[in-house]
């Protein structure tokens, strides 16, 4: 416990001094072990689950489904999502603005990644935001805010990584995430309707399309739509595991990009690579958090602390509202991937111990760590807008982000208060 | 934040040694990709299935994974807060990077230490994948040489930022 | 003094929550406190490297599947072989002895000192939609195995094995991904398996077994006094096969049970469907099996006669 807890302390401080967050989770976890059990022993340990870990079949899911979203990203969907949304609504005031978030729904349908999602956004709809005079604090945290739902429509890194240390089933998982995720993109609608009725000069107009035209870039999205309906109705269905998904989505993505002429062999093996780097980039925090989560196990830091929570006999809900505050105040600070892998070893068998439906949790705790990627100081998708984007300030950024943050907050509030949101799928697919 | 630029025959071998890695891992993620097509495409299409397609896919991950480290090493995209490093004066910003290289140096040498430890080990009890029966011995060792080239590189990189301070310098 | 048991399967798995658990309890007495065993707070190493955390010192016991390794155990691998017995507990039996008869110098264990080696209750043919009632039924047929042995017999049978890691077995009969799987009958409860399984192919001996081990780390068995010694070796080998042999009978009852309840149509392969089938394996089985166990200087033949004797007094 003490070995934990200290272990805890200073794995923050060399986060906290910019130390890469996987090396620093590895030796903070095999050091703490090693008081424990010995070094020898401990070293071995980490050893075994770092083998375990790069080689384990159910993670094989995590560069393929990055390799969909970069395939997709090539192939220039996102221009056609966004095209076709803005036809419809982006003549309305903050019309751009909605047209964003709901391409970026569109987008997060076919790519596991937020920072894809709002990467690929940023590219796509910034410059029409620009050219129609958008609040640039405004338009980037439209942008921000709507990548955000690429971890938590399916396909998604996040509820994989969920489900794997928690062993929950991934199909349930994403389906579980699907109406949350559309109840987000309502939500952010909302925060775009309300921003643009304050400050009209916020969001002007854009141009008004004709119906020819608006017919036309609709049918243009058929792809993004097909390519999901094939990998979730499958995984619905049954047709195959969700570990085969992946690659059939891939496969799928691989199939589009040719068909649309947009892949050069020699882009093609750059997506490749694109997506081998992020991989690994997941995988050094995913083995750290991991070896970590040994030390968090044998200190059994787990046991107390359900053991100290059922003693203070509190509702089931107030605890599940601690962590959600615990995972608020964390997201200011750490990156999302990494805070989720650090924490869910120590809360999930405590709110298992309370009978917290887990499914329903992994939800939550996606949507908790969807916040802190558009928290200051520390908000992935925030850093993502600004490498796309180098003159957009980040203190517009920071303000601009406000109301979308709130309706965050409302969405989860929401969540919390009617687990159904989430159940409501998953409970069909029996 | 630049870093003094690589001797030139040392910065052509990482240059080398970089390119071919990336052509590797492209070629293993694109292995992963096609074997789990096939596998299900068999099944349903031919009555088909590839035998241990999966346990492939398992190896090639693995192999990927240490594959993107030497790659990482050079531009230190391993997730991390910046929160400290825009603050400080940029003499203090190069010993910080020095720093964080050397740091994650020293975890990737224990790591490749202990690879080669586990590789020696599965070869003297002759392990094998449970499918397929291949020897486990030399994919850890494999796994083990790639951790050990990011160690490496890691620290080369490392004095970079330290050994005189490059043109560039903020 | 403190011990650690390796955990990796849940709590409430009978093996832990019949056989393990109680037996701690047991040591425990019989020690008088001084081998206090209790399980780790959760799996640290993946299944198939459980021995080398054994030895390694990371945890003091563990439990450990052959077949998950198997470049490492070539004579210990012999209770995989097809059509041993129909019941765990005399197989169990069996394979201690066997053990301690024969295999013991082969040190296929080294670090651990081995404490039982027993079998789950050798397992059926589960499946979905039909039945496994005739060689025809095989042919082409896509059958989940876990280990290379169990998949080896289901090429042998004119199927088509499906690999994978055993718990997916519940999905990929969910998905109808594979017509059929090799599982043991204690998984047809433990892995949910109820709503996916139609139909059940049984055989008067089984058709393959999983076998386990029990181990312990071998400088802490040293270090143990002799009368501690005497006392765990009292509880453990034959004692313990027997108990976890007849814990796994009674759970496959249980799930034999259920299998009732849930109208699942079970075919007794006999007469000619049962000699094909047998003529398919075990031949080719066994030959592999010996000359396994003779690259590591085991008479295979002797072994595998003598546990068949062993087989057949306890049965
Ligand atoms: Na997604
Ligand atoms: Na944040």
């Amino acid at each position: 416990m003490t070995a934990a807890l200290l272990g805890f302390g200073i794995l923050l401080i060399l986060l906290l001094a910019g130390f890469p967050v996987g090396f620093s989770m590895m030796a903070v976890g095999v050091a703490g072990t090693s008081a424990l059990i010995g070094l020898e022993p401990a070293l071995s340990i980490a050893a075994q689950t770092l083998v375990a870990t790069v080689q384990q079949y159910e993670l094989t899911v995590i560069p393929l489904f990055v390799l969909m979203g970069n395939l997709i990203a090539s192939a220039r969907l996102a221009d056609d999502l966004f095209g076709a949304a803005n036809a419809y609504i982006g003549h309305r005031r903050g019309g751009l603005a909605a047209a964003t978030i709901v391409a970026c729904t569109g987008f997060s349908a076919v790519s596991g990644s937020s920072l894809a999602t709002a990467a690929t956004m940023t590219r796509v709809a910034l410059p029409a935001m620009r050219k129609f005079r958008y609040d640039p604090g405004f338009a980037a945290g439209s942008i921000a805010a709507g990548g955000t739902l690429g971890i938590l429509i399916p396909p998604s890194a996040a509820l994989i990584l969920y489900g794997i240390i928690t062993s929950q089933s991934i199909e349930q998982l994403f389906l579980a995430g699907v109406l949350p995720g559309l109840l987000g993109m309502l939500c952010y609608l909302g925060a775009v309707w309300l921003v643009t009725r304050r400050n009209p000069g916020h969001g002007p107009s854009g141009d008004v399309v004709d119906r020819a035209e608006k017919r036309r870039r609709l049918v243009k999205v058929w792809p993004t739509i097909a390519l999901f309906t094939f990998v979730l109705g499958g995984l619905y269905v049954g047709a195959f595991a969700a570990t085969e998904a992946a690659g059939i989505g891939a496969a799928g993505a691989f199939v589009i990009a040719l068909a649309r002429r947009t892949l050069t062999v020699s882009g093609f093996v750059t997506v490749l690579i694109d997506s081998a780097r992020t991989t690994g980039v997941l995988f050094g925090v995913l083995i750290g958090a991991l070896i970590f989560a040994n030390l968090i196990n044998l200190g059994r830091l787990p046991d107390l602390l359900s053991d100290w929570i059922l003693s203070l006999d509190l509702q089931v809900m107030t605890v599940v509202c601690l962590i959600m505050l615990i995972y608020l105040l964390l997201g200011c600070l750490l990156e999302s991937i990494s805070m989720m892998l650090l924490t869910v070893p120590v809360f999930f068998p405590v709110v298992s111990a309370l009978g917290v439906d887990p499914i329903w949790f992994g939800i939550v705790v996606v949507v908790a760590i969807e916040i802190s990627l558009i928290t200051p100081p520390v908000g992935m998708n925030l850093f993502v807008l600004r490498a796309v984007a180098p003159d957009v300030a980040l203190s517009q950024v920071y303000r601009g982000v406000g109301p979308f943050v709130i309706a965050d907050l409302v969405r989860l509030i929401l969540l919390l208060a009617f687990p159904a949101i989430a159940l409501m799928l998953p409970a069909t697919m029996m | 934040m630049s870093a003094t630029p690589l001797p030139r025959r040392l910065s052509g071998a990482v240059f080398a040694l970089e390119w071919g890695l990336m052509r590797l891992v492209a070629l293993a993620l694109f292995a992963m990709m096609a074997l789990t097509f096939l596998d299900v495409s068999g099944r349903y299409l031919f009555n088909a299935p590839l035998g241990g397609a999966f346990e492939i896919t398992e190896l090639a991950l693995g192999f990927l994974v240490f594959a993107t480290f030497p790659i990482l090493a050079r531009d230190g995209r391993h997730i991390r807060l910046d929160l400290l490093s825009n603050r400080l004066p940029p003499r203090a910003q190069r010993w910080h990077e020095a720093a964080i290289r050397v740091f994650s140096g020293v975890v990737l040498a224990v790591i490749a230490w202990r690879l080669f430890k586990v590789a020696a080990f599965e070869a003297s009890v002759g392990y094998t994948t449970l499918t397929l029966g291949l020897q486990t011995w030399p994919f850890l060792a494999a796994m083990g040489v790639l951790a050990a080239l990011s160690a490496l590189l890691s620290v080369v990189f490392a004095a970079t930022f330290i050994l005189e301070p490059g043109e560039g310098a903020e | 003094e403190d011990y650690t048991f390796h955990r990796w399967l849940p709590d409430q798995h009978p093996v832990n929550a019949r056989t393990l658990m109680p037996w701690f309890d047991a040591v425990r007495e019989a020690t008088e406190g001084r081998v206090d065993i209790s399980y780790t707070a959760a799996s640290l190493v993946p299944p198939p490297r459980q021995i080398d955390a054994v030895a390694s010192g990371a945890v003091d016991f563990a439990l450990a599947v052959h077949g998950h390794t198997p470049g490492r155990f070539r004579a210990s691998l012999i209770g995989e072989l097809p059509f041993l017995a129909r019941d765990a507990e005399p197989l169990s039996v069996a394979l201690w002895r066997t053990h301690a008869e024969y295999f013991e110098e082969a040190n296929e264990y080294a670090g651990t000192k081995v404490l039982a080696v027993f079998a789950a209750r050798p397992g059926a043919v589960w499946s979905h939609s039909r039945a496994f009632a005739s060689m025809e039924d095989w042919d082409g047929a896509k059958v989940f195995c876990g280990v290379r042995n169990s998949c080896a017999l289901v090429e042998r049978l004119g199927a088509v094995p499906v690999q994978r890691p055993g718990p997916q077995v519940r999905e990929m009969l969910e998905k109808k991904i594979v017509d059929a799987a090799f599982i043991d009958h204690s998984s047809y409860k433990d892995f949910r398996l109820q709503p996916f399984v139609t139909n059940a192919t049984e055989t008067p001996r089984g058709i393959y077994a999983a076998t386990f081990y029990v181990v312990m780390n071998e400088d802490k068995w040293t270090a143990l006094s002799d009368a501690d010694k005497a006392a765990i070796e009292e509880l453990a080998g034959e004692s313990l096969a027997r108990t976890a042999g007849a814990n796994w009978d009674d759970e496959s009852r249980i799930a034999m049970e259920q299998m009732a309840e849930n109208d699942v149509a079970v075919v007794e392969a006999s007469g000619d469907y049962l000699a094909a089938m047998q003529e398919a394996v075990i031949a080719p089985s066994e030959a592999a099996y010996l000359e396994e166990a003779q690259t590591i200087g085991v008479d295979g033949a002797a072994a595998l006669s003598f546990l068949r004797a062993q087989i057949e007094e306890e049965g």
